[in-house]
C-alpha cells in the first residue's frame, strides 16, 4: 500500500518498482459521492456499456498520466480516438441519445482524479511471451522488471518450461507467461507446434491481454525465413491472436547494415524495413493486409545507452520502458473496450469470399433435363417399341459370310449392297437385343448386375471369382520405371465403379492421377433405384468435391419421382443443392413434369423451381419445352426453353438425330436469348458424324463438328498438317534463341 | 428339385445321343444329378466404351470390364456331355453272375460268387417322366385314385389311364426291414419322381425299370398307398446289392478308350460255356485295365477311400455312391470339370476299380465371330491366340477349368478381342473327349476421330463472326492388329489451333510390336516406340511446410523414346532402350526460365534460385540410354497381394546433349509382401494379415539437371506430405512398413515411413532443397481404408506434427 501511494506521488519519477508479492485487491473508494462517480470504476450492476467504456477512458489516461506519458503520445491519442469511435459507432447503433465523454473531457477528468490523489487504479494486465529460441524473450522480462526474474544464457536456450512471472511496474500488477523458443522454421516444427499446444493450453483458463512476439532487429534476413513459425502461430491459436501482438524488436542498438550506397542505413530506415517485413509475412499468415501490429524495440543487453533517469534509450533516443508500458495499457485498454461492446465478433479477419455463383448459371443447370443415368440409358419412353418387326431378325434369311478373298472379287456395286445387308441385319439384330433386354429387365426389375448396352451383353453370374484385371495404361512418360503395378486389380462384381481422374499437368515424374472418379448404381427395389456419381480429390490441403446423388423411383404407370443432393465444392466452400423432380405421363404422348431445387452456397440460398412439358409424336419426334425461375441474393432470374427433336428410323439402337433447341433466360431487365441446333447422323458404314452450333443475341457461340470413323481414317491426316506446322514454328524461335 | 433346370436343357440334348439308346443311357445321365458348378466356361468380355464422363479433367480410356461366371446351364450342358460320356453299350465282363437275368443287372442278384463284377450304379434318370411332366410337375390336372383310403395297391393294379399325384415317397429296405429316413439319402438321388408330382401308371413303370436297372438294387419293388386326398403314397422296397468286401482300390483313366462290344451271353449257355464266357469277360477287363492310364487321382484319396471300404466291410451300392462322390469331389475341386466315374468294376473281387473320364482334351478350336455371332474370317493370325493360351488347354490335356479361366485372362490382355469365350464341349465322334472353343469377336481394326471447333464471337460491325477460321480440337486415330500380328499405331494431337499450333499443341504417337522374335518364338519381346510431350509440375521447385508461395516451374518435355521389354512372365520384364528428349523449363507465364524463383515480401520475384536446367539457358537436350529390370511374383491371395517385388531402374547418360551430360541414376526398389497367416485359397475365403516391407534406393552420379533429381514426400514416397515438400536430393533413401488387415470385403491398414536425403540435398546445384525451406528427410504414419482401388488414409506429417486426410487412386506399393 505504501509503496502503492509512494509510486502514484513520485509519477514523474519513473522508476519502476517491483513486487514479488501479490498486491492489494481492488480499493474502489465508494464512499466518494463526488459528480463524476459514474464514470469511476466499475460500477458492474447498472452501467451501460458505453459509460464502462467512459471509464475505461478515464483509466486509461490516469495509467499514462502516472507512467509519465503525455496524453499527446501518438499512441495515447489513437487509442482514445478509437474509444471515442467505437462508443459512438455503438451509440449510433443503439440510439442512445446520450453525448458521450469528450476526449478533453476525460482528460479534465482523469487529471483532476489524479490530482486528487484518489486511490490506486486498478489495473493490471497479463502478457504472453512469444519468439524465436535466443531472441531474449527472457531477457526482456528481466529488463521490464529491471531484476532478474528469468534465467538467460547467451548461447543456449535458458527457458526450458512455461513460466509465469509476476511483478508490478508503477503500480500495475503485470503478469508475463515465459515460453520457451521456438525452434527456427526449416528445423523442429514438429517441437514447435508441441511446444505452442502446451501454451495454447497453459492460456486457455486465463488468456493474456497481450502477447508479444519476439523478432531480433538485427537478425532479419531479406528471406525471412521464419514465415512458418508465423503461420503455425496463426493455425494454433487462431488468427485473433494477432489482435492483440506487439511485434518486439530485440537488439535494438545493432548497428544498421550497410545500404546500397554503402553508407550505413539511417536507424529509422533500418527499423523501418525490418519491422515491415515481419508485418507483411504476419499479413500474409494471416491473409489480411489491413491489420496493423505495433511494434516495439526493446534494447536488453548492459551496456546499453541510459538517459540521465538511468533508463534504457533506443539510439534514436526513445526510453522503450515506457513506450511498452503504453502499448501494453493501450493494448489492453482496446481489448477490454473491443469486449465491453462486444466488437470483437462484428470484425472478421479472414475475408470470405464471397464470389456468388451467376443466378442464370444456376437456373439452366436446373432447367437442364436430368438424364436418368441410373436406368442405363432405359428410357421409359422407349419401352413401346412396336412389336410388328418383333422377330424380324430371326425370319431374316440365313446370310453367306464372305471371306476377305471372296469380298476383294466382288464388284463396288455388289460389295456395297453386301455391305448395307449386313448394315441392315446389324440393325435388326441389335434392336432385337435391345428388346431382349428391355423384356428381362422388366421380368426382374432389381437386375443382379448393372448391364452395360453394346453389342455385347453379360450373362449375370453371382460367381465370386477373382479375376485379374490387365494392367492399367498409364500416359507415357520418359521414365524408365512404369508404375503399373499400383493399378493392379481384380474385378470383383461390386456395383462402384471407380475410376482415376487424370491430371495431364501433374507432377513430373509422376503418372498424374489425381482424384477419383466414383459411380454406383444401385436397385434398392423393384421401381427405387438410386445413383451417385461423382468425383473427390484431397490432398494434404485441397479437397474438392463434385457429386451428384439421386434417387429415382419410377411408378408402373411411368411417373417418375426423382429426388437428389448435388455437392460441389467452389473455392473453399461447398455449394449444396437439394431438389426433387416428378414427371407424370398424363397420357400416351404427353409428359408433364416440374421441379423444385434449394442451393446453399456459403450462407446464402437460392430456391428455384421449373415446369416443363414433353410431347411426343410418333416415336420420332419429341418436343419439350420448360420454363423456370431462380431466386436469392434478391435477384430474380426466369428462363424457358423449348426443344424439339426428330429421331432417326432406328432409334433407339441407332442415335441418328436432329434437335433444335432456344432457350430465354433474364436476369435484371437483361435479356439473353439462345438458339442451338445439333445433328447427329452416319455417313457411310463405319462414319458418324456430330455438327452442332449454338448462337445467342450476344453473338457469342460456338461450331463444332465432331466425325468419328472406323472406315475412312485418312482424315487424321490433319494431324501430320498440325504436327509439320508445329515443327516449322519452332526453327525460327530457336534460330532467335 | 436342384437339377430341374438342368433337366429341361437336357431333354434338348437327349435326342444327341440318340433314341434308340436303352434305358440305361437315361439312368446314367442323372449321375450328374450333383450340379457340377462352372463345368461349362464362358467369358464374355465386352468392351464398351464408358459414356464420356461430366468432368473436365476426367480420365477417359477404353475400359474393358471381364466377367466370369458360370451359370446353372453350365452344369446342365455338363450333364448333357457326361449322357455322351456314360451312354456307351455297356461293357461286358463279369463272370461269375448267379443271377445273370434281368437286363444289365450283372453282379448282383446272386450276390457274390466269382470275381470281376461289373456294376453300374447310377441313378435313374426318368427323362420321360420330366418331359411330359407339365412344367414343374405340380399341375393341377391329376385325377382322384378313386380307391378306400389307406390301402396298399399294388403298380400293377393302377389305372393306365389315371394321372396320379404322388404325395409321398418313401424308401424301405427290407434287408434291415427299416425305412430309410432323411431326404438327403442318396437313394433318393436315384428315383426321378419327386413328391407332388403327377405321373400316369406307364411313368412309374418305366421308373420301377430303371430303379430295377440301375444296379443298385438286387430287388426293388413300387407300392403305392391310397391316402384320403385321392394322392398317393409311393414306397420303394429294395434290397440293396452288395459284393464281397474289398481291401484295394484302384482308379484308372478310361477316357478316350474304345469301347469293348458287349457279347451276347445266351441264355442256354452250358455251364462249362458260361465259366468260359466269364473267364473271358474278366480277360478283357484285365486288358482294359492295363491300357487304361493311369489317374490324376492323388495318394491321399487313393487312401482315404480305401479306408473306407476297410470301414464298411462288405461294399454296397452306397458305399460305391459315396466313393463316386468323394472322387469326383476331388477332380472337381482340382477344376477337373468333365471329371466324372463312369463305372466301378471287378466287383465281388478284392480290389474295386473305379473308372474315371477325366476329359481329355481331343481339339482346340479357334473361332472368329462377327457383330452378329456368325462365324467369320479373323484378321487376328491364330499364333497370336495360342501362344497366350496355357499347356493345359492343349490337346493331349485334361481339360481344367483354372486353365480355361487363365486362357481367357491371357486372350483378354491381349486387348482385341470385344468378346472372349472359351467352352469345352463333348466330342460327339469321340467319346470321352472334350473340343476346347475359343470364340472370339474381334475389335474395330481402325479407328479415326476428329472434333474440330470454332468460336464465334462479336465482329467488326457487330456481326457475328467466327473467330478465326482456324479450329482448335482433337485429332485422334488408332490402327491396331496390323498383319494380325498385334502391332498397333495410335496417335493423338491435339490444340486450340489445329491449323497453326501454338505452344498448346501437345500430341502423342505410339507405335507397339510385339513378338520382335516371331510369332512362334517362345521369348516374348515387344518393341516400343513413341514420340511425345508433355508438360508437367516439377516437383524440386515446391516449398516446404508453410511455404505456400513458391512460383511454380513446368517441366515441357518433347521427345522420343525406343525400347524393347522382354516379358518373363506376366510380371516381370526387363525393358532397355533409348530416350532422347528435349526440356523446357517455363514458368507461370510459360515463358522460359532459367532459375527458380522466390517471391520477395515487397511483392516482386527473386530470380536467384537454383537453376532449373543444366545447360542454364532453360532448354536442355539429352539422349541416354534406361533400362528397367523388374522382378515381380506377387499374386492376389483372396484379394490380398503376397510375394515380392524387385525393381531396378537405370539412367545412363551418353554424353550426348546441352553441355554434353554424362550421368548415371540408378534405383532400386524392393517390396515384400508378407502374409502372416496362412489361408486356404478359394473364392470367398477371407484374405490374410500381409505385412508390407518396402525400401527404395536411388543414387545419382555426374551432370544431373534439378529437374530429374529425386524428390523426397508425395503419395508414392512419403505420404503425408505434398509431392517434393521434403526436399529435392542426389541420393535417396525411402522406408516404410504396412499392415494390413483384412475387414469384410477389404482392408484396413497402418502405416509408417521414412524418407531420407542422405544429406545429398546440397549435391543438387543451388540447393533446392534448402532455397526453399525444405527439412530434407521426414517421417509419416497414419492408417487407412482401402475400397476397391480407391485408399481413403489418414496421414500424419511427423515434421509438423499435423495430420490429413488423403484419397488416393491405386496401391502406394
Amino acid at each position: 500500500m505504501v509503496n502503492m501511494e509512494r509510486t502514484v506521488s513520485s509519477g514523474a519519477s519513473h522508476s519502476s518498482s517491483s513486487q514479488l508479492t501479490e498486491l492489494p485487491a481492488s480499493q474502489s473508494d465508494t464512499a466518494d459521492t463526488s459528480p463524476l462517480v459514474q464514470y469511476d470504476d466499475e460500477d458492474d450492476k447498472n452501467a451501460d456499456p458505453l459509460s464502462k467504456v467512459d471509464a475505461l477512458q478515464i483509466k486509461f489516461l490516469r495509467l499514462v498520466h502516472r507512467i509519465g506519458q503525455s496524453p499527446g503520445n501518438l499512441v495515447v491519442a489513437q487509442v482514445l480516438y478509437r474509444l471515442q469511435l467505437a462508443s459512438m459507432i455503438r451509440a449510433g447503433e443503439s440510439d442512445v441519445k446520450r453525448p458521450g465523454l469528450t476526449i478533453s473531457k476525460a482528460k479534465a477528468i482523469a487529471v483532476e482524479q489524479e490530482a486528487a490523489g484518489r486511490s490506486t487504479v486498478d489495473f493490471s494486465f497479463k502478457i504472453l511471451v512469444l519468439g524465436r529460441t535466443g531472441v531474449g524473450k527472457s531477457a526482456t522480462i528481466n529488463s521490464i522488471f529491471d531484476e532478474e526474474k528469468a534465467a538467460t544464457n547467451a548461447f543456449v536456450p535458458a527457458t526450458d518450461n512455461i513460466q509465469e512471472v509476476v511483478g508490478c511496474i508503477k503500480g500495475i500488477k503485470v503478469t508475463v507467461i515465459d515460453t520457451p523458443g521456438l525452434s527456427p522454421a526449416h528445423g523442429n516444427q514438429r517441437r514447435n507446434r508441441e511446444l505452442m499446444l502446451a501454451v495454447r493450453r497453459f492460456i486457455r483458463k486465463s488468456p493474456p491481454d497481450i502477447v508479444l512476439y519476439f523478432e531480433r532487429l538485427d537478425a532479419i534476413n531479406r528471406g525471412y525465413s521464419d514465415y512458418p513459425l508465423l503461420k503455425l502461430i496463426t493455425d494454433v491459436f487462431g488468427s485473433s491472436i494477432w489482435f492483440n501482438t506487439i511485434l518486439v524488436m530485440t537488439h535494438s542498438s545493432s548497428p544498421p547494415p550497410e545500404g546500397p550506397d554503402g553508407y550505413p542505413l539511417s536507424f529509422e530506415t533500418f527499423v523501418h524495413q525490418r519491422t515491415y517485413l515481419v508485418q507483411h509475412y504476419i499479413h500474409q499468415a494471416i491473409s489480411n493486409s489491413q491489420l496493423e501490429i505495433p511494434v516495439l524495440l526493446v534494447e536488453n543487453h548492459l551496456m546499453c545507452l541510459r538517459n540521465t533517469k538511468g533508463e534504457k534509450v533506443l539510439p534514436n533516443g526513445q526510453v522503450w520502458m515506457s513506450q511498452f508500458l503504453v502499448l501494453c495499457i493501450a493494448t489492453k485498454v482496446l481489448g477490454d473496450a473491443n469486449s465491453l461492446l462486444k466488437f470483437q465478433d462484428s470484425f472478421q479477419l479472414t475475408p470470405t469470399s464471397t464470389r456468388l455463383p451467376s443466378l442464370p448459371h444456376l437456373l439452366s443447370s436446373l432447367l437442364r433435363i436430368r438424364s436418368s443415368s441410373s436406368s442405363g440409358g432405359f428410357d421409359d419412353e422407349v419401352d413401346e417399341l412396336s412389336d410388328n418387326d418383333e422377330d424380324e431378325y430371326d425370319q431374316l434369311p440365313p446370310i453367306r459370310i464372305l471371306t476377305k478373298a471372296q469380298f476383294q472379287k466382288l464388284s463396288r456395286a455388289q460389295r456395297n449392297a453386301y455391305l448395307d445387308e449386313l448394315d441392315y441385319r446389324e440393325t435388326l439384330f441389335l434392336k432385337k437385343q435391345w428388346k431382349e433386354e428391355l423384356r428381362s429387365r422388366r421380368e426382374r426389375m432389381p437386375p443382379t448386375n448393372d448391364t452395360s448396352v453394346g453389342n455385347d451383353y453379360y450373362e449375370n453370374g453371382a460367381s465370386q471369382e477373382v479375376v485379374q484385371l490387365s494392367d492399367m495404361t498409364v500416359p507415357p512418360s520418359f521414365d524408365s520405371g512404369c508404375p503399373s503395378y499400383r493399378y493392379r486389380y481384380f474385378l470383383s462384381n461390386d456395383k462402384w465403379l471407380a475410376r482415376p481422374v487424370l491430371d495431364p499437368q501433374g507432377w513430373d515424374h509422376d503418372v498424374g492421377f489425381d482424384g477419383i472418379n466414383l459411380e454406383a448404381f444401385l436397385d434398392v427395389k423393384k421401381n427405387l433405384q438410386a445413383s451417385l456419381v461423382g468425383q473427390v480429390s484431397k490432398d494434404k490441403k485441397e479437397f474438392a468435391i463434385q457429386a451428384e446423388s439421386v434417387v429415382k423411383y419410377v411408378e408402373p404407370r411411368g411417373h417418375t419421382l426423382q429426388s437428389g443432393i448435388d455437392i460441389q465444392t467452389a473455392g473453399k466452400d461447398l455449394i449444396y443443392t437439394v431438389h426433387g423432380d416428378a414427371r407424370f405421363r398424363n397420357f400416351q404422348f404427353n409428359t408433364t413434369g416440374g421441379g423444385l431445387s434449394m442451393i446453399k452456397f456459403g450462407g446464402v440460398y437460392f430456391i428455384g423451381a421449373k415446369l416443363e412439358d414433353s410431347i411426343s409424336v410418333g416415336r420420332r419426334f419429341l418436343l419439350t419445352m420448360n420454363t423456370g425461375r431462380m431466386e436469392g441474393c434478391g435477384q430474380v432470374a426466369y428462363g424457358g426453353g423449348l426443344e424439339a427433336t426428330i429421331r432417326g428410323r432406328d432409334y433407339p439402337v441407332r442415335d441418328d438425330k436432329v434437335m433444335l433447341a432456344t432457350t430465354v433466360l433474364s436476369l435484371d431487365k437483361e435479356l439473353v436469348l439462345g438458339g442451338s441446333i445439333q445433328s447427329d447422323f452416319r455417313v457411310g458404314h463405319g462414319t458418324k458424324m456430330s455438327v452442332s452450333a449454338n448462337l445467342n443475341n450476344r453473338r457469342l457461340g460456338q461450331v463444332s463438328v465432331r466425325t468419328s470413323t472406323s472406315e475412312h481414317v485418312e482424315i487424321a491426316l490433319i494431324a501430320v498438317f498440325s504436327l509439320v506446322q508445329a515443327l516449322f514454328r519452332r526453327r525460327p524461335t530457336d534460330a532467335a534463341g | 428339385m436342384a437339377f430341374c433346370g438342368q433337366r429341361l436343357s437336357l431333354g434338348a440334348q437327349i435326342p444327341l445321343s440318340g433314341s434308340a439308346r436303352d434305358r440305361r443311357s437315361a439312368s446314367a445321365a442323372a449321375s450328374a444329378s450333383a450340379p457340377i458348378p462352372g463345368h461349362h466356361l464362358k467369358c464374355v468380355l465386352s468392351s464398351a466404351k464408358i459414356p464420356s464422363p461430366k468432368f473436365p479433367t476426367t480420365w477417359t480410356r477404353k475400359k474393358t470390364l471381364a466377367t466370369f461366371f458360370s451359370s446353372a446351364l453350365a452344369s446342365a450342358a455338363g450333364g448333357g456331355f457326361l449322357l455322351h460320356l456314360s451312354t456307351p453299350v455297356p461293357p461286358p465282363g463279369n463272370t461269375g453272375g448267379g443271377g445273370g437275368g434281368g437286363g444289365w443287372g450283372w453282379g448282383g442278384f446272386g450276390g457274390g460268387e466269382g470275381g470281376g463284377f461289373w456294376s453300374q450304379i447310377f441313378a435313374p434318370l426318368a427323362a420321360i417322366a420330366r418331359e411330359e411332366d407339365p412344367a414343374g410337375g405340380g399341375g393341377p390336372e391329376w385325377d382322384v385314385h378313386g380307391l378306400p383310403a389307406n390301402i396298399i395297391v399294388q403298380l400293377s393294379k393302377l389305372s393306365g389311364f389315371k394321372r396320379y399325384k404322388i404325395s409321398e415317397i418313401l424308401f424301405f429296405d427290407r434287408r434291415r426291414g427299416t425305412a430309410v429316413a432323411g431326404t438327403e439319402d442318396s437313394f433318393f438321388e436315384m428315383i426321378s419322381l419327386h413328391p407332388g408330382g403327377v405321373y400316369t401308371k406307364a411313368q412309374l413303370q418305366k421308373e420301377l425299370e430303371n430303379l430295377a436297372s440301375c444296379g443298385m438294387f438286387e430287388k426293388v419293388d413300387l407300392e403305392g398307398k391310397t391316402k384320403p386326398d385321392g394322392t398317393l403314397a409311393l414306397t420303394a422296397s429294395f434290397t440293396e446289392s452288395t459284393w464281397q468286401s474289398a481291401d484295394a482300390f484302384r482308379c484308372i483313366n478310361v477316357g478316350l478308350m474304345p469301347q469293348t462290344k458287349q457279347m451276347d451271353m445266351d441264355a442256354d449257355m452250358t455251364d462249362r460255356e458260361k465259366l468260359e464266357y466269364f473267364r473271358k469277360q474278366e480277360k478283357d477287363y484285365r486288358r482294359r485295365i492295363d491300357r487304361s492310364r493311369p489317374c490324376l487321382l492323388p495318394m491321399p484319396v487313393h487312401r482315404e477311400v480305401l479306408q473306407m471300404l476297410r470301414e464298411h466291410g462288405r461294399v454296397s451300392a452306397r458305399l460305391l455312391q459315396r466313393i463316386r462322390d468323394r472322387v469326383q469331389k476331388w477332380y472337381h475341386d482340382e477344376g477337373y470339370a468333365c471329371a466324372q466315374v463312369v463305372n466301378f468294376g471287378n466287383l465281388n473281387t478284392k480290389e474295386v476299380v473305379c473308372e474315371v473320364v477325366e476329359g481329355d482334351i481331343t481339339q482346340l478350336v479357334i473361332q472368329f465371330q462377327d457383330k452378329l455371332g456368325n462365324v467369320c474370317e479373323g484378321n487376328t493370325q491364330l499364333a497370336v491366340v495360342r501362344r497366350e493360351l496355357p499347356k493345359q488347354l492343349r490337346p493331349g490335356h485334361v481339360f481344367n477349368i483354372e486353365a480355361g479361366k487363365q486362357a481367357l485372362r491371357n486372350i483378354n490382355s491381349l486387348a482385341l478381342f470385344s468378346n472372349i469365350e472359351v467352352n469345352p464341349r463333348p466330342d460327339e465322334k469321340n467319346e470321352g473327349a472334350i473340343i476346347v472353343e475359343i470364340k472370339l469377336k474381334e475389335l474395330e481394326q481402325q479407328s479415326a476421330e476428329v472434333s474440330t471447333e470454332w468460336s464465334i464471337v462479336p465482329g467488326r460491325q457487330g456481326r457475328p463472326t467466327l473467330a478465326s477460321i482456324q479450329p482448335g480440337g482433337t485429332v485422334s486415330f488408332e490402327h491396331r492388329n496390323i498383319k494380325g500380328l498385334n502391332r498397333s499405331i495410335l496417335g493423338s494431337v491435339t490444340s486450340s489451333n489445329l491449323l497453326n499450333p501454338q505452344d498448346d499443341l501437345s500430341f502423342k504417337l505410339e507405335y507397339v510390336h510385339p513378338y520382335v522374335d516371331g510369332v512362334y518364338n517362345p521369348r516374348n519381346r515387344t518393341f516400343r516406340a513413341s514420340c511425345f510431350n508433355s508438360r508437367k509440375l516439377s516437383p524440386v521447385f515446391t516449398g516446404g511446410p508453410g511455404v505456400d508461395e513458391v512460383p511454380p516451374v513446368w517441366i515441357d518435355r518433347v521427345g522420343f523414346k525406343a525400347n524393347i521389354t522382354e516379358a518373363f512372365t506376366r510380371q516381370s520384364k526387363f525393358s532397355y532402350g533409348l530416350v532422347m528428349e528435349e526440356i523446357t523449363t517455363r514458368d507461370e507465364t510459360s515463358s522460359i526460365c532459367t532459375h527458380g524463383a522466390r517471391v520477395l515480401p515487397i511483392g516482386g520475384l527473386s530470380m536467384d534460385g537454383p537453376p532449373t536446367t543444366l545447360s542454364g539457358t532453360g532448354i536442355d537436350r539429352m539422349a541416354f540410354a534406361q533400362a528397367n529390370i523388374t522382378r515381380d511374383n506377387t499374386k492376389f491371395v483372396n484379394g490380398a497381394v503376397v510375394g515380392e517385388r524387385d525393381v531396378f531402374q537405370l539412367d545412363q547418360g551418353l554424353g550426348i546433349g546441352s553441355k554434353f551430360p554424362f550421368f548415371n541414376r540408378h534405383q532400386l526398389t524392393l517390396t515384400r509382401f508378407v502374409p502372416l497367416k496362412q489361408v486356404e485359397e478359394a473364392a470367398g475365403k477371407p484374405p490374410p494379415p500381409v505385412l508390407v516391407l518396402h525400401g527404395h534406393y536411388g543414387g545419382c552420379v555426374g551432370d544431373l539437371p534439378s529437374y530429374d533429381a529425386f524428390t523426397l514426400g508425395g503419395p508414392y514416397s512419403v505420404r503425408g506430405y505434398n509431392m517434393g515438400e521434403l526436399g529435392a536430393c542426389r541420393n535417396i533413401l525411402e522406408l516404410a512398413a504396412e499392415l494390413r488387415i483384412p475387414v469384410r470385403n477389404t482392408h484396413i491398414y497402418a502405416f509408417a515411413e521414412h524418407g531420407n536425403d542422405l544429406g545429398s540435398s546440397k549435391d543438387v546445384k543451388g540447393n533446392p532443397t534448402e532455397f526453399f525451406r525444405r527439412a530434407g528427410h521426414g517421417s509419416s504414419y497414419g492408417v487407412g481404408v482401402k475400397l476397391g482401388l480407391v485408399r481413403a488414409e489418414y496421414a500424419v506429417d511427423h515434421n509438423a506434427g499435423t495430420g490429413a486426410i488423403f484419397f488416393r487412386f491405386g496401391e502406394r506399393f
